[in-house]
């Protein structure tokens, strides 16, 4: 995905903000912020979740951006491995929480979906698509383990390659691929449902 | 021949496990071969193929979503404002995010500040009592149409204020007018000018001093407000 001449422009760039050009680190938010922010909505399911996970990884960007080296990576790569071990740990924090409501909600359809009011898509086809199913497959991916969540996330929402993806997740390709297609098949399954005749077993 | 037999003997979890090569044509030729002759005689790994695809479909039409853009604003006050980095650490970079933090400020706390001042401006305009909106939270207070009727509400008061205040003021010049010629009619300006000026003095503060009596200005009238 990304070349190494993106790599020369993320290392200038980052050189620009350590000499304290301001409008470079507003360059890096700009540029980066979307994909963040994304990535942290559909891990967590939730706007405010999302929100306050993507200020702080670039809170911890800003702090540590003495230490990206461009010949180890785009920074577009560095800065995903940081929201991912971010939302990792925020998993992690947040596990007892999330125990006690599935006490609380026993019939309840699964996780807590909260889409930020304008998830209605910007295209005709998304909006007659609706948010209804978007709140469907958003639950879904609830459901999976955060180690094949955040591989199908990084595969097939931000379009990261394995290698990419090995790189963030720091395990081997093989063991990428393999996770993907479990959480492929997951996903699947929990949608069959709702999907209608095409995943209906015939 | 062997080889085709050993394609029909892929299970259900074998192609399971193939199934995302399979469907991106990534798979080894004679691996792909196995995964067809699998798929040909099994319903349900053809189900759960064509479940896949519906699923992946569905995943591509997930809308990319805007981050709000205060986003963008609390990321900032976090990081360039001064008194940033709350319940952290600065690291090594501290210098140069300290260089920037002044070129930054001005530009983007100004810019902050004045779109709340105008905003809170506004709503004091309005009588939006804010703390009465946060307790109550009644923020239909701040719906448009209840901002603009209290804006008219307000002008409209001002307005009548104002038209009262003009009829007052043309009261009073008429009267002090009238004193003012009553007062030269009897004293036929025979003092002298020093004379004239301390008997203006011992006639009191609320009386108009003569320049200002020719010019017609009511002075009393400001002296007593």
């Amino acid at each position: 995905m990304a070349s190494v001449g993106i790599h020369v422009q993320d290392g200038e760039l980052v050189e620009r903000c350590l000499a304290g050009d301001g409008t470079a680190w507003e360059d890096v938010v700009r540029l980066h912020s979307r994909r963040v922010y994304n990535l942290c909505f559909r891990f967590t399911g939730r706007a405010t979740d999302a929100e306050d996970l993507a200020q702080d990884v670039f809170v911890r960007l800003f702090r540590n951006l003495g230490s990206y080296r461009a010949e180890a990576g785009s920074l577009a790569t560095w800065l995903t491995t940081l929201t991912r071990n971010l939302l990792i740990d925020h998993y992690r924090r947040a596990k007892p929480d999330r125990m006690t409501d599935a006490l609380e909600t026993e019939n309840d359809q699964g996780e807590r979906v909260e889409l930020p009011l304008e998830a209605q898509g910007r295209t005709a086809e998304q909006q007659v698509w609706g948010r209804e199913v978007q709140e469907q497959v958003q639950r879904a991916l609830l459901k999976l383990s955060p180690e094949l969540r955040e591989a199908v996330i990084l595969r097939d929402l931000q379009d990261l390659d394995y290698k990419e993806i090995a790189a963030v997740m720091r395990i081997p390709e093989g063991t990428v691929k393999s996770r993907i297609n479990r959480g492929r098949i997951e996903l699947a399954r929990l949608l069959r449902p709702s999907l209608g005749a095409a995943g209906s077993p015939s | 021949m062997s080889e085709t037999l050993q394609h029909r003997a892929w299970t259900c979890a074998q192609f399971e496990e193939q199934l995302s090569e399979y469907r991106e044509g990534t798979l080894a030729a004679d691996a792909a071969a196995a995964a067809r002759a699998h798929l040909h005689g099994c319903d349900a790994c053809q189900g759960l193929l064509a479940a896949v695809s519906a699923m992946q479909e569905e995943l591509g039409r997930l809308p990319e979503l805007d981050p709000p853009a205060r986003l963008l604003y609390r990321i900032q006050a976090q990081t360039l404002a001064p008194g940033g980095h709350r319940g952290g650490t600065v690291g090594a970079g501290s210098g140069w995010q300290r260089a920037w933090r002044s070129v930054w400020s001005p530009r983007f706390a100004l810019g902050f500040a004045m779109s709340v001042f105008a905003v809170a401006l506004l709503l004091n305009a309005a009588e939006v009592n804010l703390g009465a909106v946060m307790r109550q939270g009644g923020l239909s207070q701040l719906s448009p149409v209840s901002l603009s009727n209290a804006l008219s509400r307000r002008f409209d008061r001002a307005w009548a204020r104002g038209v009262a205040y003009y009829h007052d003021l043309r009261v009073v010049y008429e009267i002090e007018a009238a004193i003012h010629q009553m007062r030269q009619s009897s004293e036929p300006a025979a003092t002298s000018p020093a004379g004239g000026d301390h008997s203006q003095r011992r006639q009191g503060a609320s009386q108009p001093p003569e320049l200002a009596a020719q010019l017609q200005i009511p002075m009393g009238f400001w002296s007593e407000r």
